[in-house]
């Protein structure tokens, strides 16, 4: 028994070398000069600068980082607004309506068609009504979280909450809007946290949705996207590429650290449910 | 008055919002794609002509097609394989009561949380500097160039780098679905005697199969389409050798400026995906508890 425990504990580190080390080298190189890192890879810094950062962040990094920021938050407040509200109601009428049920199938069938379908259409769409910006970015994440979140939320409500939750606040004399946001919406606050974590990190490192709407301006550029362009456009000197993205990888470690066992069971919940 | 009329159409008012952004930003794209599939758009242009069905015909005797279906499947089976055996494998590992399980498992699940261009654009550095340098080291030859560069190799550069990332996601789904197969019944099981090849392929397996047809959509959706990471890591080449179907439909209608031709591929492409989804999910009916 413990023979086993020792080869298991073994093979859970080799595999976590293949994680680290590529982490590692990140790192390490994103102190290094340029000169260094195509001399001497797996080395330790030597002379240690800190040059890398102050060009990157020169160049612009930390206004991209804040419209990452920007379109993620807004996005996930007006998913939250939007989506579980349409998910309650839906929820109380499909049995007795088969209008409902249309508009249920309607909005969750996107979940079965891939993005390159109407890619092209949309970025024709998306610039003649003069939205390929930021504003236009954050309504296109939320129509395309509707599928997935929609249908989380609707499995919840079906299996958590009773219809008599609704007649006991009618009886009380709220309307159905106070009933929404009175009770209805704080009794789903764990859905609502696994919501935000998979739309967050989606949106967050979404990189295609952002290329085909705001590659032209680069002031709105994202995160991903600024990395890209950035390893492109410096291609003989990429010290700050590295800076950029131990930046990106810092952030996420640690929203990572801090809510990890709900970020665990939100992808899980997520992908399952 | 008023009050009668929210009674009544409280639900269609809660509705309506994702109904509107619905039919705007997805079902109207969704057939323009479909129209523009039948002309020869090109997208630059405001004229453009319907030519029925001639974008599907020359798919079939289209070269990059052709080497791009063929990586697009090797590259999705390698997925899908790769994902189940590799997470179910480390999922089970992860489950064993060892010392800090808390810190492995943290560990191994941080790649999912990562960008996956970010990772992309990472592994695109190591595979140039890097594994020349080990190469070198080691004294061997094939190791010393570009792994990426060449036509040879980079197929399995490009799984590498999709698994080292993809496997992640996987592995929370395998545990959650260990962790939710009773104890009494495997408990039950190891008393009558079962050996452990028994007990995961007669007990474990069967509760895992759903698990397992979660993985194999996810896997299948995400190798069909894949983009991010390929653009990052090769943007297609060389030759075209690891062109994905999604990076076909990007480079088709940016590159060549051919949208009419894209949205044909980006069509069948579609066809692809529902005709499997609809399959997996017959089979799966049949074999679950």
């Amino acid at each position: 028994m413990k023979a086993k425990k020792t080869a298991v504990f073994a093979a859970l580190v080799a595999g976590l070398l293949l994680i680290f080390v590529p982490m590692y080298l990140t790192l390490t190189s994103s102190f290094k000069e340029t000169s260094q890192i195509t001399s001497d890879f797996f080395g330790l810094p030597n002379p240690f600068t800190l040059f890398n950062f102050e060009r990157v962040f020169k160049d612009g990094l930390s206004m991209h980082f804040i419209n990452s920021g920007i379109i993620t938050v807004v996005s996930i407040a007006l998913i939250i607004l939007v989506i579980p509200m349409a998910g309650y109601a839906l929820v109380r009428h499909m049995q007795r309506k088969k209008s409902y049920q249309m508009i249920y199938t309607l909005l969750i069938i996107g979940i079965f068609v891939p993005f390159q379908v109407i890619m092209l259409p949309l970025t024709n769409l998306m610039g003649k009504l003069n939205l390929a910006n930021i504003p236009g970015l954050i309504i296109l994440y939320l129509t395309f979280a509707i599928p997935q979140t929609l249908f989380l939320y609707t499995g919840y409500i079906r299996s958590v909450i009773p219809a008599e939750l609704d007649e006991a606040a009618s009886i009380d004399g709220c309307n159905p809007i106070q009933t929404y946001f009175k009770i209805i919406f704080p009794v789903l606050k764990p859905m609502h946290a696994t919501v935000l974590i998979i739309n967050a990190l989606w949106i967050w490192n979404d990189f295609l949705l952002p290329l085909l709407m705001l590659n032209r301006n680069k002031d709105s550029w994202t995160l991903p996207l600024f990395q890209y362009n950035y390893q492109g456009q410096y291609f003989s000197d990429f010290g700050p590429s590295f800076a950029s993205y131990v930046i990106g990888i810092v952030a996420i470690l640690i929203v990572y650290l801090i809510f990890q066992r709900n970020i665990i069971s939100g992808m899980a919940n997520g992908a399952i449910k | 008055m008023k009050g009668k009329f929210l009674a009544r159409n409280w639900g269609y008012l809660f509705v309506v919002v994702p109904i509107m952004l619905q039919l705007i930003f997805f079902f109207y794209p969704l057939l323009r794609g479909f129209m523009y599939s039948l002309t020869n758009w090109s997208g630059l242009t405001r004229n453009y002509d319907y030519i029925g069905f001639e974008n599907f015909v020359r798919i079939f005797s289209d070269n990059r097609f052709i080497t791009s279906i063929q990586f697009t499947v090797v590259f999705t089976l390698a997925l899908i394989i790769g994902e189940i055996v590799i997470g179910l494998a480390v999922a089970l590992l992860l489950n064993e009561k060892i010392p800090a399980v808390g810190f492995f498992r943290t560990a191994y699940f941080f790649p999912a949380v990562l960008s996956t261009v970010t990772v992309g654009l990472i592994f695109n550095q190591l595979f140039n500097y890097g594994l020349p340098q080990i190469g070198e080291w080691l004294n061997i030859e094939w190791l010393q160039g570009n792994l990426l560069a060449s036509p040879k190799t980079v197929v399995w550069g490009v799984i590498f780098v999709a698994l080292w990332q993809g496997v992640a996601m996987p592995i929370i789904i395998f545990l959650a679905g260990i962790q939710s197969i009773p104890t009494d019944i495997t408990e039950a099981a190891q008393i009558d005697g079962a050996n452990k090849w028994e007990l995961f392929f007669k007990i474990k397996l069967p509760y895992l199969l759903p698990s397992v047809s979660m993985v194999f959509i996810l896997a299948l959706k995400s190798g069909l389409t894949a983009f991010d990471n390929i653009y990052a890591l090769t943007g297609g080449g060389p030759q075209n050798k690891t062109t994905s179907l999604g990076l076909l439909v990007y480079n088709t209608a940016f590159k060549t400026n051919e949208v009419g031709y894209a949205n044909a591929i980006a069509v069948v492409l579609f066809i692809i995906i529902v005709v499997i989804s609809v399959l997996q999910m017959r089979i799966s009916k049949k074999f679950e508890l």
